[in-house]
């Protein structure tokens, strides 16, 4: 070999063995991320992203009936204006998917149990849960029995799904190589959507408003503390509840009710803690199980009457998760050919408009609380039998197909009982199953069943009146909510509206729904629903003028028709609420701003003062120095929630420390798990000042009211010296400890925004609940969007998302309404323009033409 | 005295074909580096150095090829991105993600390296095949027809 030759082989072996060396470490997965090659080298990952909607785009589109035209105005919200409704459901569907693929496809693949898929192993105790209830089997069944009744002419709803699917597949199909950041990171493309993912999303939604574990909290804590504490802590009504619907009369400050004949046995205690505490162990499902201080939504409507423009105001807040990029989609949707014309939010992934107005009528929702989940309990008869109301029955069987991440397909089978899904199975996992011993548990809910949820919707934006609106109504079936209606005829209303089963209960002896049924008994059956529009309570223009809901009590004591709600909220909001519309009138869109972000805690005026009180009773005109600076500070204090206050610190901590020492030591020496609604230490502290639960049974002595109220004083204020490291009140600003925080949708820190200090707290109208109890709190629930709509001039209504309309991470569109409107309490104008012709020009930010190809 | 000129010019023309050579292939180099950004397979990447390598005859000249074609490619397909996609503030998360805030730039002079190293590597592989291939390729073309 000539040198030459030899001395090329060398550089090549060289070269080309650090060029090997390089390739290889750049293709491997690190540190969680994929590859960083395939991320970050261009032409691939980071590079392929997408940017902004260009200025003018015209995409030519087969199928396409007419043209039609998309503005963006300049919060990047898409006004869609087409000739034909064909037309406009696919552009919503391109639109949805252009602006949130990603959280679409996260969200299908929850329902579906295709999250391992992705994101491995650590998933699948998710997807199993999520496959065992049941959600995604009624999604299929609902869409054929859907398509059945499209085909018998009873119903004319798939074509607008259709459609709607349609433009989301056809964005998804000419995007494969230009999509959003997370699939780099995870490394995945989306598939095909059908309609059954869109189903699947109306049932996630079900899922996140009523699936809970109430009932088996409530029995264990019914066995821990006996039935007459259990009556006095957790019974119902509530106290100081003001009714949604004022028309069946009011409660005042009644003590709570009694009457259960239920004996809790060891061994079901033991069953249900064991199930309780798996679920706890999946961390997707933590958040049903864990304590939450927030859960609701607020809604009103004032008359003419009460309004400053002579025709109604609505206005809605939903309180969910606060996502990045957040839940709702904005977007108004015109058709020339059905006169459609309506403005609002849905969620990605769904057609039509879930919360908004129409030229005619607008809507908002708050949950309603009501019981449409039962748990039942089965004595089993050997493996494969369980015995239902004294009789021996087969399990009968479903197997689902997992495709995890890097493992293959797995087979997973749910065992159901005649009530529903064997939710006991899916912890076997984790070891529990003999701790279950011969016992299953299974949930009986009103989503596993058909839902007609879309045809309500479908209803809702059609309507022209009232009459219509109440006929679209009883199709809302599995989302119950408290759907608060104006129209620009001047009549207001409001029907707390779902789908709630009727139980074989006789005087809610076992409970009503509030504590699970011996289904081997045969307790609880459902014998059938109560009708929506004759059996529910509803309001039509009251005489009040007003009608508001915040996740309180739907109707007064008049309402004896049926049991509908086991919790409710505490009703602080709903107080505030209601004191600040009936004092008011001639109340604007600005008032309306003002109340939407209102920080006044009714909370804190309904404790503070006592304690102020019980301070001065104790301790005269000298109290300790330490104590009469937090005095002079509650004193002054107007019950503003605000962050740069210290007051709310103050008042927050010692309610935490008041409600702990108040109950703790009785709760854990009877194993009790969950504590009492705090309107009900509310009512112990000002009508049961002789409680025995403020004696702290593990002292020699008796506390009383005053003293354990003293106590928790003092342990917030050592609490509160320790953590700001300063005796000093002036420096226990709220806004240090109390922060609100928008998380990325899997939870990628540089995506998300936030935390901001926060203003509020979970009981007041603009919430932010956070648990302070270890230091610094993250509120991450609160408003997912804030609507105020003018019957007046409908294109004076105003609203805003907590995020941005785009789910692109490099976008101006994905915070921008966060950062620039929603934390500072402000609003962007809806502009509710009926042609492009009319559309403002200078909002006017993109316009895409989608072309019919071949021409019309 | 002539014949030193005659010498002088042979060196230069040299030279000169040497700087030719250099400028072609990375042009060249940088055209085929754009092209493959339409090809979502990153590994492809060393195939510009290869060719523009291949077609120089000094090493220092394959590499320094094959490094600017790549780099320059990169360098201006990376400023069009940032300017039509906002695609820095993506590079800001993720170098969040693995470093820490502010660190978009880390992750943009990261990649500007790899494709500076690739492009010099692909100069070196080329070069080296060329080498190794260039008594063939004498042999095929001193072969009478």
């Amino acid at each position: 070999m000539r040198s030459e030759n030899k001395r090329g082989l060398i550089e090549l072996s060289i070269f080309a063995a650090i060029t090997i060396l390089i390739l290889t470490i750049f293709s491997v997965p690190l540190l969680g991320l994929p590859s960083l090659g395939n991320l970050l080298m261009p032409g691939n990952g980071v590079w392929n992203v997408p940017g902004e909607v260009p200025a003018a785009e015209r995409l030519n589109i087969e199928g396409l009936r007419d043209e039609v035209t998309v503005i963006r105005d300049e919060w990047g919200v898409p006004h869609i204006y087409a000739n034909f409704e064909e037309d406009m459901f696919f552009a919503q569907g391109y639109c949805h998917a252009q602006d949130r693929l990603f959280q679409m496809d996260m969200l299908r693949r929850q329902v579906r149990g295709r999250l391992s898929e992705i994101l491995g192993e650590d998933f699948l105790s998710t997807d199993k849960f999520m496959l065992a209830t049941g959600m995604e089997t009624w999604a299929i069944n609902t869409v054929n029995r859907l398509q059945e009744m499209q085909s018998n002419g009873t119903i004319n709803l798939i074509p607008v799904i259709e459609h709607y699917v349609d433009g989301i597949n056809y964005f998804i199909n000419t995007h494969q190589n230009s999509l959003p950041l997370e699939y780099s990171l995870i490394g995945f493309k989306p598939t095909e959507w059908t309609i059954v993912d869109s189903m699947c999303i109306v049932q996630l939604m079900a899922m996140e408003l009523t699936w809970n574990y109430n009932d088996l909290y409530r029995y264990l804590n019914l066995a821990a503390l006996g039935p007459a504490n259990y009556t006095e802590l957790f019974g119902l009504p509530l106290p100081y509840q003001i009714p949604i619907c004022p028309n069946y009369g009011s409660f005042g400050e009644i003590p709570m009710g009694s009457g259960l004949k239920v004996t809790p046995t060891s061994e079901i205690k033991t069953t249900i803690s064991s199930f309780i505490n798996a679920i706890e162990n999946i961390d997707y499902l933590k958040q049903f199980a864990e304590e939450r201080e927030l859960e609701g939504s607020n809604n009103w409507v004032v008359d003419g009457v009460k309004s400053s423009t002579g025709y109604p105001i609505l206005c809605n807040d939903m309180h969910l998760s606060w996502t990045m990029p957040g839940i709702w989609y904005e977007q108004h949707l015109i058709a020339e050919d059905t006169g459609f014309n309506v403005y609002g939010f849905q969620i990605p992934g769904l057609p039509l408009i879930a919360v908004g107005h129409n030229q005619y009528v607008g809507w908002g929702f708050t949950n309603t609380g009501y019981d449409v989940l039962d748990w039942y309990y089965f004595n089993t008869d050997g493996s494969n039998k369980y015995i239902y109301n004294n009789t021996s029955m087969d399990f009968t069987y479903k197997t689902y197909k997992i495709n995890v991440k890097n493992q293959g397909i797995l087979d997973f089978t749910v065992r159901n009982t005649i009530q529903g899904p064997v939710m006991s199975d899916v912890i076997g996992d984790f070891s529990l199953s003999d701790t279950l011993g011969d016992i299953v548990i299974s949930s009986k809910w009103t989503a596993n069943n058909y839902f007609y949820t879309l045809l309500a919707a479908n209803g809702f934006c059609r309507a022209e009146n009232r009459a219509d609106f109440d006929n679209a109504s009883q199709y809302w079936t599995t989302l119950a909510q408290n759907i608060v209606y104006g129209d620009i005829y001047g009549n207001i209303a409001i029907r707390p509206t779902g789908k709630v089963p009727i139980r074989n209960d006789p005087s809610g002896m076992f409970g009503n729904g509030t504590l699970p049924y011996n289904a081997s008994n045969g307790e609880g059956e459902w014998i059938g629903y109560i009708d929506i529009l004759t059996g529910l309570p509803s309001t039509l223009n009251p005489s009040q003028h007003y009608l508001a809901s915040a996740n309180q009590i739907v109707a007064g004591p008049d309402y004896t028709q049926y049991h509908l709600q086991s919790e409710y909220a505490d009703g602080y909001r709903a107080r505030r609420i209601n004191e600040l519309l009936n004092r008011s009138t001639n109340i604007s869109l600005d008032d309306m701003k003002l109340i939407q972000n209102d920080i006044n805690s009714t909370a804190a005026r309904a404790f503070i003062p006592t304690l102020i009180d019980v301070i001065n009773y104790e301790y005269g005109t000298s109290p300790p120095s330490d104590i009469g600076d937090v005095l002079t500070v509650l004193e002054n204090w107007g019950y503003i929630m605000s962050k740069d206050l210290v007051a709310p610190t103050i008042y927050r901590k010692w309610r935490d420390y008041f409600m702990e020492f108040t109950f703790n030591d009785e709760f854990t020496e009877l194993g009790a798990p969950s504590k009492p609604q705090v309107v009900v230490l509310e009512y112990l502290m000002k009508e049961v000042e002789n409680s025995p639960w403020f004696d702290n049974i593990s002292t020699p002595g008796i506390e009383s009211r005053n003293e354990t109220m003293l106590l928790a004083l003092n342990a917030t204020i050592n609490w509160l010296t320790e953590f700001y490291h300063s005796d000093d009140p002036s420096s226990w600003i709220w806004g240090d400890i109390h922060k609100i925080y928008f998380e990325h949708l899997i939870q990628l820190p540089s995506l998300s925004k936030g935390p901001y200090p926060g203003d509020g707290e979970g009981f007041t109208i603009n919430p932010a609940g956070a648990n302070i109890r270890n230091g610094v709190g993250y509120a991450q629930h609160g408003a997912s969007e804030r609507m105020i709509v003018d019957f007046s001039n409908l294109n004076r209504t105003l609203s805003v998302i907590p995020s941005g309309q785009r789910g692109l991470s490099n976008s101006k569109h994905y915070s921008d309404q966060l950062e620039q409107l929603f934390l500072q309490g402000k609003y962007h104008f809806q502009y509710y323009a009926n042609t492009p012709a009319n559309f403002p020009t200078n909002s006017h930010e993109s316009t895409i033409y989608f072309l019919p190809k071949g021409g019309v | 005295m002539n014949l030193l000129f005659i010498f002088y010019l042979k060196e230069v023309s040299k030279i000169e074909e040497q700087y030719r050579r250099f400028i072609y292939t990375t042009i060249g180099a940088l055209c085929l580096t754009m092209l493959l950004t339409l090809i979502p397979v990153w590994q492809l990447i060393v195939i510009p150095g290869i060719v523009a390598g291949f077609f120089n005859k000094q090493l220092r000249y394959a590499v320094l090829s094959g490094l600017t074609g790549v780099t320059l490619s990169w360098l201006i397909y990376m400023i069009v991105a940032f300017a039509t996609r906002n695609t820095f503030a993506i590079l800001e998360q993720i170098g969040e993600l693995m470093v820490g805030g502010g660190f978009g730039w880390l992750i943009f002079l990261i990649v500007l390296i790899i494709g500076l190293i690739m492009g010099a590597l692909g100069g070196g592989i080329g070069y080296s095949i060329s080498v190794l291939l260039k008594p063939y390729i004498e042999q095929r073309m001193r072969k009478p027809n």
